[in-house]
């Protein structure tokens, strides 16, 4: 293995145990355990993506901060990711450095978002992503610790101490980690990655300031237009109403039975948005919307996003089971757009 | 068994800068209302216009609105009112 200089502070604790409270007491962690940074895991990380310690991964403008491929590995290792999956987490900063992103004010926000990470592609399966059953909870090794070390360098790297800099009113659990994979195998249509104009065989992430997900359950539509109209009631839900982008995860089952009919993504697409309304009046009523209600707000329709474009829709899940996710975007306003990122694309490229 | 560990920190650069010139007063001066665009910043900047022009003999006032309360200031937005105005107000709201 390479010798590495690294630029970071060095530290000794007597044990593991005088390790973890150090790490606590510090402000280093999430609040959990974490595995020790030493030198020489860091340098296994460093190694598999093919990255020197001052390599540039995202610069944050607004706080002035650079982080480098040393720091990414220091929290990646923390993290208790493998060194394979730092490809990964460097593709998730790179897409939250994209200006559109707003990578300061969507980790700063009261609002408190999450960033939800889909990946897709052909790393899903070398790194044994969960793409399947109980895919937003626990038990998979890659789709934990991904989103988890994107979080702990938010807080070491990016300065967003919860209480400090995040003043996220309440956050959510996504903050913990929020990552999954992409069930292309199973699912009707083209994964997303291919939808947004990528090679099928590349594999990408894509980053998304959410809040958290709003299960919806339906167990007795059996067509397209019923189902997705129920779908279209929750997204046009008024606590998360905004003109902001719209996360839908689509369970396989739900999925079937909207393909059967013979629909594609953009028609269902389009349905979503023409169906995911309030009217002007009831935002105004309901404090969304500043201003007195006057005539022809209460016929008068706004819809969630934009357009159709606006939403983010995947397929993932267990094939059993009529549970789908709404995932809405931070921000009362549109502050942040997903982003997508090819993994393992150029580093530090100048 | 010790364990040696690199610190996952990382500061911020620090840029040295310097404050612009205290004004002695607002008197005949040009003052920029800046608000983020989150609710209430508007009128908490009128409210303070009107105590200062209580106070001193304002020139005019400039007010400019961010569009995006979540997003850094346009440098657009921030070079027009550095171009127009003696001293800048900017407040959060919310």
């Amino acid at each position: 293995m390479a010798a590495y200089r690294f630029a970071s502070e060095t530290g000794e604790a007597e044990d593991y145990f005088a390790l973890q409270e150090h790490f606590f007491a510090m402000g280093w962690t999430d609040g959990l355990p974490i595995v020790p940074p030493t030198p020489e895991r860091v340098a296994e990380f460093l190694e598999a993506s093919g990255t020197q310690p001052s390599d540039i991964i995202a610069v944050i403008p607004t706080r002035n901060r650079v982080i480098t491929a040393e720091k990414v590995a220091i929290n990646c290792v923390m993290a208790g990711c493998l060194p394979s999956y730092m490809p990964v987490v460097i593709a998730v900063l790179q897409a939250m450095a994209e200006p559109a992103y707003n990578f300061h004010g969507s980790i700063t926000s009261t609002g408190g978002s999450a960033q939800f990470i889909v990946v897709n592609g052909p790393i899903r399966r070398e790194l044994d992503m969960n793409s399947g059953v109980n895919v937003f909870g626990p038990g998979n090794r890659a789709n934990a610790t991904v989103g988890r070390a994107v979080r702990l360098i938010l807080i070491n790297v990016a300065g967003a101490h919860p209480g400090t800099l995040d003043k996220s009113t309440q956050g959510h659990p996504g903050k913990y980690t929020f990552c999954i994979a992409e069930a292309e195998e199973i699912s009707p249509w083209e994964p997303l990655h291919v939808e947004l104009g990528y090679e099928p065989g590349l594999s990408t992430v894509t980053v998304f300031a959410a809040e958290s997900p709003r299960g919806i359950q339906n167990h007795l539509s059996g067509n397209p237009q019923e189902l997705l109209a129920c779908i279209a009631r929750e997204m046009a839900g008024i606590g998360a109403f905004s003109p902001g982008q719209s996360g839908l995860v689509l369970s396989p089952e739900h999925a079937r039975i909207i393909a059967k009919s013979g629909w594609r993504k953009r028609q269902v697409k389009e349905f979503l948005y023409e169906h995911a309304t309030q009217t002007m009046a009831d935002l105004k009523r309901l404090g969304k919307i500043e201003g007195p209600i006057v005539a022809g707000d209460e016929t008068k329709l706004v819809h969630r996003g934009l357009n159709p474009d606006d939403i983010l829709l995947v397929v993932a899940g267990g094939e059993a089971g009529g549970h789908s996710a709404f995932i809405s975007s931070w921000s009362r306003t549109r502050a942040s757009h997903f982003q997508t990122k090819p993994i393992g694309a150029c580093v530090d490229c100048r | 068994m010790t364990i040696r560990y690199l610190n996952p920190v990382q500061e911020a650069e620090i840029v040295p800068g310097s404050l612009a010139p205290r004004l002695s007063s607002l008197d005949d001066c040009t003052v920029g209302l800046l608000s983020n665009g989150k609710t209430n910043a508007s009128e908490l900047l009128e409210m303070l216009a009107e105590e200062l022009g209580r106070e001193f003999r304002l020139a005019s006032i400039v007010r400019v609105t961010k569009r995006n309360a979540s997003g850094n200031c346009p440098p657009e937005l921030l070079d027009d009112l550095v171009g127009k105005c003696d001293a800048v107000i900017t407040a959060i709201g919310d």
